[in-house]
């Protein structure tokens, strides 16, 4: 005989697992501040060095934090120098440097405080040039993607950093005519290409925030195709006027690749469950007078390449979402500025970050090559 | 169909496994009959013995024990052959398998003389009366009241109060007269007693018990209806013996049987038979969600984890929510974290052995749950008379529970399920020769997003054939092949889309034996054999846009072969030794192509010294004598001493830089570079049992060693490496701890507490370590909590309802946070300076259930069991990470809690 048991098995949640990320402060005994950064890429043409020092993890980064007044060459194999680098402010420093000579090696030297630092000697790698910087939006209300496309048929290196630098224009809301400057009534339209437009159109300037890599390691060929730099939301102003991006690449050494994907894995990949364990690696930069000083960063030496891209205004790239508050009023509500001036009909008044692009991170800075007229 | 129920109710409810007999008992008998057993365990213990059939009792037995309970001397006489023992309310029965059910066999006490002797005394049949005896304070006279002094017979029916229906296999008792009978299958009985005034007991499988008061003085018939009693409806097999531990020598095992942990409250009620093990004293984890565990201070893949003889390499499903055994189809599980029968071999922590259980010998019937994580159904039965077989399935559909995990965790996004299948044949040629076919196959997929998604699986297929050859020799040989491998499919950009694999196979063979020298020496020796062939990385393009490479890395082949003997010696009483050793070899094949480096250096690139293609053959070898010795000092029958020494050695490695068990893990065989693992533990402890050994306490401690441990250097590459030497240090380990235990394994309230303080600590010793973490210098481990507190409890109010109850208790693991944060690249960036310095917050949980167990009210058609519980009950946020994120330029501290609320859950069965 065949017994059946059929066991049904019901099982509720009534309570959903929700915010269980929280904010959490650790008691830092130890936290330590003031180690020495040095950022950069011994390059050809020019060469920028940015150091910094380090912050307790409760402090923000500001200015105060870059090194200023240190002392650069550039020391080649040879025993040739280069330097010493110019102090452009703000712990940047700056050098001319020529050609890179394949046949040398180069590192950099940093005096500071009477120690010295020195970076490994490395032979320069040639970048090759990026293909082409291209985009593409998979659909509606899918981000905007930003590629760069290279190949190196003389593969120098399958390791690749890029980072960029991207500018956009884009416009308020609401055009105002008028406005009062300095306290008195002016009539824009009266004054056509007039600095008063300045609160209908602005630029931002951003730089990459995060450093990006790849590698083309496991390929059959030293080829990096379609691989994307930067994702830009639908709705982002980016997109709204004109946008610009330039993207510098460099071919790295597979130990700078391993020291820039480790601290980047540091930082992204902390946390969540299969976590890998954080780890700190040295990167090739020391103190030679004092080996207990520790150091971070790596200077690699190759010549970097740059390409740039306009992306203008597409009906099928930006998703125009209108802001709601953006609605004139016949009333000057406080933080109202005038938007419509009508002597007849009586003028209108709107949210000032409506009209004025500046209070939305805006400058006037436009720069030079700018392809358009906008003022 | 009531006879359908009834024989339901008869499949031995789950209340035998908490009425373990305490009196113990030695015999020594040689070919005698088992008539004679049963006597000396009626003399002795007091405990009565029913066989089902005559012939039963004059079976020729052997048997010498010492300091035994009754049952487990029944057992081991009969439990292994046809029959079942089983022990029900201080009596046995002992019947054939597979009979039990339906219809209770006709008993027959083994005292048949009573009756027989009956008819010399002649009965004084006088007027006989009919007594329909429904009270149990009532007193029934049976016959006319006189001064009757001869013996006269009584006889009756037994029934059930519900339905009229006459039960067979009742026991009746007159404790005065120390008589008593079983009723035959028309549910009646037959006893002589003498004139007098008596009680009569009446106990049944699945009855209330009952009594009459009755005065003989007639021969006459006193008819008694019975109620059933109210218990769960659950199948139990009871195969292999109850254990003490004080009596046994080895120390630091566990076994569990699946239904003693079913009570356990689980997240979402999904019993779950790793998460059972973890509640145990010296197993840790790193966190709620991981099922990679740590015994004793080793880590994940210092586990031996058996199914059938086979090795699971993945014991995981869901990230580590389910582990991969169907608990439809766990027989009971065995844990080794202090001494390792020399049998087991290839792992330095423990052995977790996992056997699946065997089939329903009488008829096929299948059982099925839905769920809202997992549904499951298996099948079972006879084929034939010799064959069983028992099929399992179970998969998911948890999707809906990722979206509800906290996005940081990296699930949220995500689709993840699985399935996994178990099948048992097992064919008995004769009573000696069994036969048994083992397969398991699992399959897991999961992607965090959806252009990368991950697969991985096990299969195992094994044979055993287990033989019995006379008293002395038994025997077994299994041989079968283990699989196991993962894969990642990663489609972000066409370009490179790739396809990784990995994996392990391997052949194994086993043949031990296990020879009785004489009654104080236990002889076990045999060899294993393990071939090798392990998948380090296979990358290919996926997709025809692909430009990504084909590239194998080479295959890790090997064979390991060990042998072994160990000798369980009982010296006097009062000691006891077992002694073992087990010597390993292993062999790496060629053909492999692999480096030689600079003996200064640490390995790396730059330090290579010679490239050697090797040739087919034995490239490498390694071998060594693994000792495992333990003792036990008995100063009294409930209190010992143990002590052990155990060294393990081990030749494959897991490749892996997380803290817990990862999917994407990678295994790795010991090579010309990369030694073998080794450890060593000493252990001790004392064991004393209170209340007629109803409560067992132990304090072990325990000191370990680990060398050869795989660490990885900062920045280790360990995808497609070929050269894992190069990213890799070997680390030096060391652990102790001390583990307290009160534990009631059986009665109304049973469960355990334990308290643990335990400390791992590791250390990068190499001295051509440049930058070694945290110096050189002893770091903790990352499961490294010192006090550990767990309690598991289940009280049973009544036979219907109960409470289950866990809470849990720990020190906050180790993690390595930033010490200092830094910009480079316009970004913000964190240092981290000295391994797991820091602590997160202690962890604590509750979580209790209240289970009402069914009615068996025979005019019902289902039955059903109700668990309400609460995991989290106070809603602890318990952390499981800490980490650091830049917002608006800002770093912040989070803190992420996998189940931070109470998780309230009711799971409602019906059996019909």
């Amino acid at each position: 005989m065949m017994m059946k048991k059929l066991t049904i098995y019901l099982s509720t949640l009534t309570i959903l697992l929700t915010s269980c990320v929280t904010e959490y402060n650790v008691d830092l005994k130890d936290a330590k501040s003031g180690i020495l950064v040095v950022e950069g890429i011994i390059s050809s043409d020019s060469t920028e060095i940015q150091l910094s020092r380090s912050v307790a993890l409760d402090q923000e980064l500001s200015d105060d934090d870059a090194v200023n007044g240190a002392e650069l060459f550039i020391e080649d194999s040879n025993g040739r120098l280069t330097g010493p680098f110019q102090q452009k402010g703000n712990g940047k420093y700056f050098v001319r440097t020529g050609t890179l000579d394949q046949n040398y090696k180069y590192r950099l030297r940093i005096i500071l405080d009477n120690e010295e630092y020195e970076s490994e000697f490395l032979n320069p790698i040639k970048t090759a040039a990026i293909d082409s910087i291209t985009w593409s939006k998979e659909g509606k209300g899918k981000p905007v993607q930003i590629h760069v496309n290279t190949h190196d048929p003389t593969s120098q290196s399958n390791y690749y950093q890029w980072s960029y630098t991207e500018i956009w224009e884009f416009h308020a809301e609401i055009f105002a005519n008028a406005g009062y400057e300095n306290g008195k009534l002016v009539v824009y339209s009266d004054l056509p290409d007039s600095i008063y437009n300045n609160k209908y159109y602005c630029w931002i300037t951003n730089k990459s925030k995060s450093i990006l890599l790849g590698t083309t390691d496991l390929l059959t060929e030293n080829i990096i195709r379609k691989k994307v730099i930067k994702e830009i939301d639908p709705t982002d102003k980016r997109l709204s006027t004109l946008y610009y991006i330039e993207i510098t690449q460099n071919q790295i050494r597979k130990a700078a690749y391993d020291y820039f994907a480790n601290i980047k894995k540091n930082i992204d990949e902390s946390g969540s469950i299969f976590s890998p364990i954080p780890t700190e690696m040295q990167g090739n930069i020391k103190c030679v007078t004092n080996k207990d000083i520790q150091v971070i960063g790596y200077v690699d030496v190759s010549s970097g390449a740059k390409k740039e891209l306009f992306i203008p205004f597409k009906g099928e790239l930006y998703e125009y979402k209108p802001n709601t508050t953006c609605v004139e009023s016949d009333k000057q509500w406080s933080g109202y500025l005038l938007s419509t001036y009508d002597p007849l009909l009586g003028n209108s008044y709107a949210p000032a970050q409506c009209i004025d692009c500046k209070i939305l991170g805006g400058t006037k800075n436009k720069p030079w090559f700018w392809p358009n007229n906008h003022k | 169909m009531k006879r359908l129920l009834i024989g339901i109710c008869f499949i031995l409810p789950s209340i035998f496994l908490f009425a373990l007999p305490q009196n113990k008992i030695s015999i020594q008998l040689h070919q005698e009959k088992a008539a004679l057993l049963f006597d000396l365990i009626s003399k002795t213990t007091g405990y009565r013995i029913f066989t089902e059939k005559p012939a039963i009792d004059s079976t020729i037995i052997s048997i010498d024990v010492k300091e035994i309970s009754a049952y487990e001397a029944l057992d081991l006489v009969f439990g292994k052959s046809e029959f079942s023992v089983v022990e029900y309310n201080k009596d046995f029965f002992i019947f054939t398998k597979g009979v039990i059910s339906a219809y209770l066999p006709d008993f027959s006490q083994i005292d048949e003389n009573l009756t027989d002797d009956a008819d010399e005394y002649g009965f004084q049949d006088e007027s006989s009366s009919v007594v329909n005896a429904t009270s149990e304070y009532k007193l029934y006279e049976i016959g006319k009241p006189s001064e009757g002094v001869g013996k006269y017979k009584l006889t009756g029916k037994i029934t059930q109060l519900k339905t009229g229906e006459p039960i067979p296999g009742v026991t009746v008792y007159v404790p005065l007269a120390q008589t008593g009978t079983a009723t035959d299958k028309n549910g009646r009985y037959e006893l002589v007693l003498a004139a007098g005034k008596y009680e009569m007991e009446i106990r049944g499988v699945g009855l209330r018990n009952t009594k009459r008061q009755f005065r003989l003085n007639a021969s006459g018939e006193m008819n008694i209806e019975a109620d059933e009693e109210q218990i769960t409806l659950s199948e139990v097999t009871i195969t292999s013996s109850a254990r003490s531990n004080v009596r046994e020598t080895t120390m630091g095992v566990e076994r569990f049987k699946i239904k003693e942990i079913k009570n356990i409250p689980m997240a979402f009620g999904e019993m779950d038979i790793l998460k059972v093990v973890m509640a145990l004293p010296g197993v840790k984890s790193a966190g709620e969600v991981s099922n990679g565990f740590n015994v004793r201070g080793g880590s994940t893949d210092q586990n031996l984890i058996l199914l059938n003889d086979g090795t699971i390499y993945n014991p995981t499903h869901l990230f580590g929510l389910f582990s991969a055994f169907n608990p439809d189809v766990v027989q009971d599980i065995e844990l080794y974290m202090s001494n390792i029968p020399a049998q087991y071999g290839g792992r330095i922590s423990s052995v977790l052995d996992v056997k699946s259980r065997e089939g329903d010998r009488n008829k096929i019937h299948g059982s099925a749950s839905l769920g809202l994580l997992t549904s499951r159904l298996s099948v079972e039965g006879p084929v034939g008379k010799k064959t069983t077989f028992l099929v399992g399935a179970r998969s998911t559909y948890s999707d809906w529970l990722l979206r509800l995990i906290p996005e940081k965790s990296g699930f949220n996004d995500g689709k993840a399920g699985f399935y996994d299948m178990n099948g048992t044949v097992i064919h008995r040629f004769s009573e000696n020769n069994k036969l048994s076919v083992n397969g398991y196959m699992s399959k897991d997929h999961y992607s965090f997003d959806p252009t990368e998604k991950f697969t991985y699986q096990n299969m195992n297929f094994s044979a055993r054939w287990d033989h019995n050859s006379g008293k002395q020799l038994s025997y077994y040989l299994s041989a079968g092949y283990d699989d196991y491998r993962s894969n990642i499919r990663n489609t972000d950009n066409a370009a490179s889309a790739y396809n990784l694999g990995s994996g392990v196979s391997q052949f194994f063979l086993k043949n031990d034996y296990r020879y009785i020298i004489n009654d104080k020496q236990i002889l076990n020796f045999g060899i294993n054999t393990v071939i090798y062939n392990l998948n380090p990385g296979a990358y290919s393009p996926e997709g025809s846009g692909s430009i990504a490479q084909h590239k194998n890395l080479q295959r890790d082949l090997g064979v390991e072969s060990a042998l072994h003997i160990s000798d369980q010696w009982e010296v006097t009483d009062k000691l006891s030794v077992n002694g073992g050793i087990r010597y390993s070899l292993f062999g790496l094949l060629g053909p492999r192509t692999y480096y030689r480096y600079d003996e200064q250096y640490l390995p790396s690139e730059t330090t290579v010294t010679d490239t050697i293609n090797g040739g087919s053959g034995v490239l490498k070898t390694y071998k060594g004598a693994e000792f495992r010795l333990s003792l036990r000092y008995a100063f009294k029958k409930d209190w010992s001493f143990k002590a052990g020494f155990n060294t393990m050695r081990q030749y494959i490695h897991k490749i892996s830089n997380s803290t817990v068990m990862a999917p994407t893990d990678t295994w790795k065989l010991s090579d010309v570079n990369i030694k073998p693992q080794t450890g060593m533990q000493v252990a001790a402890g004392i064991y004393k049992n209170f209340v007629s050994n109803t409560v067992e306490s132990s304090v072990e401690v325990y000191y370990k060693t680990m060398n050869n441990f795989l660490d990885y250097r900062n920045g280790a590459v360990l995808v497609m490496n070929g050269h894992i030497e190069t990213d890799v240090l070997g680390t030096q380990g060391k652990a102790y701890g001390a583990e307290f235990i009160l534990k009631k394994p059986a009665g109304r309230l049973n469960g355990w507490i334990s308290y643990t303080y335990s400390r791992t600590f590791l250390r990068q010793s190499d001295s051509r370590t440049l930058s070694p973490v945290n110096d050189g210098d002893w770091y903790p481990a990352d499961f490294d909590k010192p006090h550990d507190f767990k309690l598991v409890g289940n009280f049973k109010i009544t036979h219907r309802y109960s409470l289950s109850y866990n809470c849990f208790y720990s020190t906050g693991r180790p993690i390595t946070i930033p010490v200092s944060k830094y910009g480079y690249m316009n970004g913000e960036y964190v240092y981290y300076s000295d391994r797991n310095k820091y602590r997160i917050p202690d962890f604590f949980r509750i979580d209790a259930s209240f289970n009402i167990e069914p009615s068996h009210h025979l005019t019902l058609l289902t039955h059903s069991t109700i668990s309400l519980g609460v995991y989290n009950l106070t809603g602890k946020d318990n952390v499981y990470s800490v980490y650091f994120k830049s917002v608006n330029g800002v770093l912040k501290g989070y803190k992420l809690s996998i189940f931070g609320v109470p998780i309230p859950y009711i799971s409602y069965n019906i059996k019909f």
